[in-house]
């Protein structure tokens, strides 16, 4: 095993916590953590300077996933690598060791450890749970995992006075486009719209080419995952950063957003102040 | 801006939801329901997501409600049970009625 690939420095080159690796913070397979404050301002700031991963682990870090799971789950890293970063995590004041008052899941059996199986329920306790589960998951899904994730650009950008900066709004509710389209304006910056597939296709190939994306997923002939996929693999557009503004909003949509390359994945309904920062924050505009 | 256009896309919302409710009425009639729910669901989903944007916070939770009923139904073909006919209809009228305590 190459331990040297964990060292933080080498893992995270950017990330400035330091650690003693004699003095490390336990992390088990069947722990779960869940994000602090400040996790959740990361997610929900519209501006973060987090890493990929870091930001990847914060999102599985629901309260419910064991670090076992969160590892089954990751897409991008290791064991080990989910182990380390979360230690740095902890020391950074990002996640927490979930308290039952976290868990929004009925599930508790991590809770009594691996081999020791909680006893069984009785029929009547089968059926109240049962009502229980029915009752909860229809409003964990109601109430969604809504997020304004952005990252910050590496560089500054300097713009030249009186230039306006393309962005292109992909969104197929036209009175939500329009309102995008004129706050955009109003911001100084300089909307383009496209409503479905062939609007997309004529959009992204119109020169000059967008300097940002606001990419909605649901649309009517097309995928917007699809779409962002697309566009990281054509060698042209692959540098255009993406901000997926969606209504998707469940953690298995934000990684897929942020796994294929968003830069920013912002859930509707959306608050003015936090899109507009979102993409300040990623075209490196503050 | 913003209330000019929170007027305009409330003004617009009936037009939405006579959309819904002919999409609704085919599938109670039977006719291709796996498409139809989609259909469905896509209109659903785009009302949760800008009524919100647009200040009409109770249109947007009744249609989160209603897309987390309809998307299960997504792609089922056959006669759907009454249990479910009666659920997905009372929080279609739970979305119309939404408009007036927005």
């Amino acid at each position: 095993m190459n331990f040297e690939a964990l060292r933080p420095d080498v893992f995270l080159p950017h990330c400035h916590v330091t650690m003693d690796p004699k003095e490390r913070i336990p992390v088990y397979p069947l722990d779960v953590y869940v994000a602090t404050d400040k996790g959740e301002a990361e997610l929900k700031g519209g501006s973060t300077s987090l890493q990929p991963k870091e930001l990847e682990l914060l999102v599985l870090a629901d309260g419910r996933a064991s670090v076992a799971e969160i590892t089954a789950r990751a897409k991008s890293f290791s064991g080990e690598e989910v182990t380390t970063l979360l230690r740095l995590m902890i020391q950074k004041g990002l996640v927490k060791t979930a308290s039952i008052a976290d868990e929004d899941s009925l599930d508790f059996t991590y809770f009594f450890g691996a081999g020791k199986p909680a006893p069984e329920l009785s029929a009547k306790d089968r059926e109240r749970a049962g009502k229980e589960a029915e009752a909860g998951t229809p409003a964990l899904l109601r109430y969604g995992y809504y997020v304004s994730i952005a990252r910050r650009a590496a560089q500054p950008r300097g713009q030249a006075k009186n230039s306006r900066i393309s962005v292109l709004i992909i969104e197929d509710e036209l009175p939500l486009a329009k309102f995008l389209g004129q706050l955009l304006g109003m911001e100084g910056f300089d909307p383009r719209i496209a409503k479905n597939r062939e609007e997309i296709v004529t959009e992204l190939r119109r020169l000059p080419s967008p300097e940002l994306v606001l990419l909605d997923v649901v649309l009517p002939d097309a995928d917007g995952f699809d779409v962002l996929m697309r566009m990281k693999q054509h060698p042209h557009l692959k540098a255009v950063p993406v901000i997926m503004l969606t209504g998707k909003t469940n953690r298995e949509s934000v990684m897929r957003g942020l796994l294929g390359g968003a830069d920013g994945y912002i859930t509707k309904p959306f608050e003015i102040d936090i899109l507009i920062k979102g993409i300040k924050s990623v075209l490196g505009l503050v | 801006m913003l209330a000019e256009m929170h007027a305009e896309y409330r003004l617009a919302l009936p037009l939405k939801f006579a959309e819904m409710e002919s999409l609704w009425q085919r599938v109670e009639a039977g006719e291709a329901p796996a498409v139809l729910f989609a259909e469905l669901n896509r209109v659903v989903h785009t009302i949760a997501g800008s009524a919100g944007t647009f200040g009409l916070t109770a249109v947007s939770v009744a249609a989160r409600a209603l897309e987390v009923a309809l998307t299960p139904l997504c792609g089922v073909e056959g006669p759907m049970p009454a249990k479910d006919a009666d659920h997905i209809g009372s929080l279609l009228e739970a979305l119309k009625q939404s408009a007036n305590m927005s």
